[in-house]
């Protein structure tokens, strides 16, 4: 037998829980394990100090009690109980009402936002019928008499082409 | 080998005359009370109470100091008990039912307590024990059986409780097990981690403790 085993069969034996065959192995083990014998006789102390709880009189749980008993008021709620109404169960429409007015709020709130992300990501038939205008930007801030934004303007510009110089001939 | 002391004996044998949950089949008295009181006899489950009611507040002051918590409590239990009558398997012991009830009902209030100290701004300091002046000088032994309740918060809960009940409050492991809904073999494996774990945990303490000594000696 392993030391392990036998301190686990140590842990049982401190409170006379092995069992007959338990006890044989445990203690054949122990003839020849100086170390177990040492473990099992300080399991023995701690399981000791265990026991002051329960042999302190101070500390016995019935301390402080008193001798009257719990029927008196057991039997005084179980009357209650009994003499009350018992609770009928009854169906809330206003709670399930509001559960559905939120939830095709819900519903309707996904399809519009789905429906929007759509139209932005592919351009309409409407939007591709109608050309807002055949002018170029700058055209179109001079018609409406006003200048444009500086930002547009520059984007606007022409960028000047790099004119490539024709390859020497030798 | 540890045995029990005199006085242990003697109330062990008082219990087990006066509760029937010790013996491992119920008594013909206890089966026609639970079958009177599962047909509605509010006489025999009142006598069940009385049966029971001591054994049932000493199981609960383990884990609630305070009486007049742990007597709610075992009230709230036999409430529940007979509310729930008809779940009983009357084939089986009425003891170890009425135990899981109170058990369990027990750690929901302590879960309970627990979760609201987490918010409250104050919580509620445990209140000191009345000294008796003819009884020698406790403080000592207070001082010890406190430690021992510290020790023993530490270990968690599934195996402070097979402890308590194996260890201090008498209970064989097959008792335990039916108490806890588990089975024996579970029991007997938790017993011994938390013997171990209770070992590991006061030797810790008895370190710190003599450290501490020799610090204030020097």
């Amino acid at each position: 037998m392993e030391c392990s085993d036998a301190r686990h069969l140590i842990h049982l034996d401190v409170g006379n829980d092995l069992r007959a065959e338990e006890e044989g192995l445990l203690a054949g083990h122990m003839e020849h394990c100086g170390e177990c014998r040492v473990y099992h006789t300080e399991t023995s102390r701690a399981m000791n100090a265990l026991y002051v709880l329960r042999d302190d009189p101070a500390t016995r749980p019935e301390s402080g009690s008193t001798d009257r008993s719990v029927w008196a008021n057991v039997s005084q709620k179980i009357q209650q109980r009994r003499t009350s109404p018992a609770l009928a169960r009854r169906f809330n429409v206003q709670v399930a009402a509001l559960s559905v007015c939120s939830l095709s709020l819900a519903v309707v709130t996904i399809v519009q936002s789905l429906s929007a992300m759509r139209g932005s990501s592919e351009p309409s038939g409407y939007m591709l019928s109608q050309p807002v205008s055949n002018l170029s930007a700058p055209q179109f801030y001079q018609t409406h008499g006003q200048g444009m934004p500086n930002g547009l303007y520059r984007q606007q510009q022409p960028q000047p082409i790099p004119v490539k110089s024709p390859p020497q001939s030798f | 080998m540890l045995r029990m002391s005199e006085s242990d004996a003697e109330d062990l044998s008082l219990d087990a005359a006066d509760s029937p949950e010790n013996g491992e089949a119920p008594s013909a008295s206890e089966v026609r009370l639970v079958h009177a009181a599962r047909n509605g006899d509010h006489d025999a489950f009142g006598e069940l109470v009385l049966r029971y009611e001591r054994r049932v507040l000493k199981v609960v002051r383990r884990f609630v100091l305070d009486l007049e918590q742990a007597t709610d409590l075992v009230q709230e239990s036999f409430l529940r008990a007979f509310e729930r009558i008809e779940q009983f398997d009357p084939a089986r012991r009425f003891g170890p039912w009425l135990f899981r009830l109170a058990v369990n009902l027990t750690y929901d209030h302590l879960r309970k307590v627990r979760r609201r100290g987490r918010w409250s701004l104050f919580s509620d300091v445990g209140q000191d024990r009345p000294l008796d002046p003819s009884m020698a000088d406790p403080r000592a032994e207070l001082d010890l059986s406190q430690e021992v309740q510290m020790v023993l918060a530490e270990i968690p809960e599934a195996y402070r409780t097979v402890l308590i009940l194996r260890d201090l409050e008498g209970f064989c492991t097959s008792e335990v097990a039916a108490i806890t809904d588990r089975s024996e073999a579970t029991i007997r494996w938790r017993l011994a981690e938390a013997r171990k774990m209770f070992k590991e945990s006061w030797e810790r303490r008895e370190r710190r403790t003599s450290r501490g000594q020799a610090g204030s000696e020097e």
